[in-house]
């Protein structure tokens, strides 16, 4: 007969109400966003809250869009910014950290310490200076002004280089004398090797692009440039904010990266788990 | 109706007193064909949302229907702050639009540092100009931030006022008239106060300094000596409004927004029975209340007669840009000018909820339809009369700051009233000597 160890039992119940207390923590601003965005203005101010708003109040969704005409295109905008801003980091951070890790040349490591050194200078300060190179490029309310100066990222290229220094010389031998070259071996060997702490930079970039407000408010003048975030002070006026609208437009402002986190939990456990890195 | 008409008769009267000065230049604008003209695109950057926005696009819209010429893109900017902050950045790489809207020490501070265009210019032209009684059909107060030595630097666009929100159900409930000076007030928060139900009877906003700065004028105290450069709101009549401000707040019948930000959310559900806020705030009380009682707006209260309440709102400038072409300028001017024609200003304040800037706009019958359909519009318009800016100086916000800083010392009791008075105007005066 199997007898229960009641240590065992009781450890797994204090780590289970630990856990679950954390993950009820985290949950709770998410169902009372999405209770909120289902209530009339009047029940939004109520206390205590209303958590089932009965009949939920649909149509601020349909109100999101007349309120702020143009939220489609914030949320075309976005996805646009953020995937070709992903894919153009990925690149730039796999070339840079492959040339850091595996090639020699002269001055190399003296390089590499100087782009680290530019993560001590605040964004803030940089924000003037790239704001006037953008005005003299002449890309103020442009794509290019949204996504390229984000193209490339020192702490990406700085964890991928750290993972590439982790794969044996010995795959490039092997690999040279089945007569691979550099951008083959890269392709082939390290990339799909170093694919959990490319889903870690892929989805830190993704995040901060979907969420950058700062940088798309000042280098955009048009409603047909402008990124969800943006679009979110459309909510607020300067007498009172339309928290159910906010709201409605927050679900529809997160949801993408809720799907993309369901799509890729897996990926994202494993690339913590094998690279200890986290988002 | 009869309040109502009483009202339009005090801006009237108001308007026709304030029927001095003004547009007397003598320039034109040089080099300007009106028979050879061109279209030309103008950006106008603003922070307007929701109802607001819609309504400035319908102003364009009446605009480009009359002109054909002038192609007017407005931009959102985000609030008020981001879009000043906007306006410096694009200001150091020459990237400025061609109007935008701006608060009263924006106006000052554009001015001073050479950024916008005196419109004097446009004004006098004979194709494109407004008449002196144009200029004389806006409202004084509203003139008093617009003109510096004669020469016009902006013109009125989106202004509020403060007005008394109340519980009409709560004051028949407690047999208690909505209050017409500050100490009514006391006595009706005080009967409309019920701790069990945890209902107040009086709120301020978060920005209660404007009702000190009221008061303030109220006792025939002033705020900023503009011609010292030095603040002078510590003197009797301003610690006798603090006293009175602070004990409100920290009786029991008296709050303010706290973490609800605004009034409009805690008043919709039943928590305070009147407060005093900005007359925009009318859209956002009439969602949060939701039918759920009767509510009214008054004007906001006097003291031993004298009436007193702050303005609070934009006005639209002309930007002095050399990529500017001088056709772009007059067709920006054109736009601006547009927004003083009677009908549109008075469309513009039916749909936003702001105070009509000009006489004519006021006495439109379309207006006074609007007030008679719409009783909770009145008590702005009927405040206009008695509006005031408390200073138009540059460093007007960080006075303010240092002002509200110096209320929560006060309010908390960390510091008494007489005390943290001082330190207000000490500190105000020190940031004002930096910036002279």
């Amino acid at each position: 007969m199997k007898t229960i160890n009641w240590k065992d039992v009781i450890k797994k119940a204090v780590i289970y109400l630990i856990v679950g207390s954390g993950a009820l923590l985290m949950i709770v601003p998410f169902l009372w966003m999405l209770s909120s965005s289902l209530q009339t203005s009047h029940q939004v101010n109520l206390r205590p809250p209303v958590w089932f708003p009965n009949p939920p109040q649909w149509g601020n969704y349909q109100r999101i869009l007349h309120y702020a005409p143009y939220f489609p295109r914030y949320f075309l905008n976005n996805i646009i910014v953020a995937s070709v801003g992903t894919i153009l980091e990925l690149s730039t951070s796999i070339l840079a950290a492959f040339a850091f890790s595996r090639l020699k040349f002269w001055g190399r490591d003296v390089v590499f310490y100087i782009l680290l050194a530019t993560m001590m200078i605040p964004a803030e300060i940089m924000l003037i200076p790239n704001f006037l190179t953008i005005v003299r490029l002449g890309w103020l309310d442009t794509y290019q002004a949204l996504i390229i100066p984000w193209s490339a990222s020192i702490l990406s290229i700085f964890l991928l280089r750290q993972f590439f220094l982790g794969i044996p010389d010995s795959l490039s031998h092997a690999a040279k004398v089945d007569g691979c070259r550099n951008f083959r071996f890269l392709w082939a060997v390290m990339v799909p090797l170093a694919r959990p702490a490319l889903v870690t930079i892929a989805l830190l970039s993704i995040i901060s692009s979907w969420n950058a407000f700062l940088w798309p408010l000042i280098v955009t003048n048009s409603h047909n440039m402008r990124t969800l975030p943006l679009g979110l002070a459309l909510f607020r006026g300067e007498a009172g904010t339309f928290f159910e609208l906010l709201m409605a437009a927050s679900v529809v402002v997160v949801l993408p990266m809720v799907i993309l986190f369901v799509i890729m939990q897996k990926h994202i456990v494993a690339s913590v788990s094998r690279s200890g890195l986290k988002g | 109706m009869k309040k109502v008409l009483m009202a339009v008769a005090g801006v009237l009267l108001m308007f026709a007193l304030a029927a001095c000065g003004g547009n007397d230049s003598a320039d034109s604008i040089d080099g300007f064909d009106p028979d050879n003209r061109s279209v030309v695109e103008i950006e106008f950057w603003h922070a307007m949302t929701g109802a607001h926005e819609e309504g400035i696009q319908r102003i364009i819209d009446a605009f480009h229907a009359q002109n054909p010429y002038v192609r007017v893109n407005a931009m959102f900017q985000g609030n008020y702050g981001q879009l000043s902050n906007q306006i410096m950045l694009n200001d150091l790489a020459n990237n400025l639009p061609h109007i935008a809207q701006a608060t009263v020490s924006d106006v000052t501070r554009y001015m001073v540092d050479g950024m916008i265009l005196s419109l004097n210019m446009f004004m006098n032209d004979p194709n494109v100009g407004i008449s002196q009684a144009e200029l004389n059909d806006i409202g004084a107060g509203f003139r008093a931030t617009s003109v510096f030595d004669g020469e016009w630097y902006s013109l009125p666009f989106s202004k509020s006022v403060r007005v008394l929100f109340y519980n009409r159900d709560m004051f028949n409930a407690a047999g208690v008239a909505v209050p017409g000076t500050w100490a009514e007030l006391l006595v009706a928060a005080e009967a409309l106060t019920n701790e069990d139900e945890g209902i107040v009877g009086f709120s301020f906003e978060n920005a209660h300094d404007m009702e000190f700065v009221a008061k303030l004028f109220q006792l025939g105290g002033t705020y900023l000596d503009e011609d010292t450069n030095e603040t002078v709101f510590a003197s009797q009549a301003g610690i006798d409004a603090m006293r009175f401000v602070m004990d409100l707040i920290n009786s029991p019948y008296g709050r303010t927004a706290g973490a609800d930000g605004f009034n409009s959310g805690v008043f919709g559900r039943g928590d305070i029975a009147m407060y005093i806020g900005s007359s925009a705030g009318l859209p956002h009380v009439t969602g949060a209340v939701a039918d759920t009682f009767d509510w009214g707006v008054a004007p906001t209260p006097s003291t031993n007669g004298n009436r007193a309440v702050e303005f609070a709102g934009n006005d639209l400038v002309l930007f002095d840009n050399s990529n500017h072409s001088l056709e772009e300028r007059i067709g920006a001017w054109e736009f601006m000018a547009f927004t003083l024609r009677p009908e549109i200003a008075a469309q513009w304040a039916i749909d936003s909820g702001y105070v009509p800037v000009t006489y004519a706009a006021a006495e439109l019958p379309m207006f006074q339809n609007f007030l008679a359909a719409n009783p909770r519009a009145a008590a702005a318009t009927y405040s206009l009369p008695y509006g005031f800016f408390r200073t138009r100086h540059v460093q007007g916000g960080a006075v303010r700051t240092i002002l509200m800083e110096e209320m929560d010392e006060i309010r908390f009791e960390i510091t008494t009233i007489e005390a943290g008075m001082a330190r207000a105007q000490q500190r105000a005066n020190e940031e004002l000597a930096r910036g002279r």
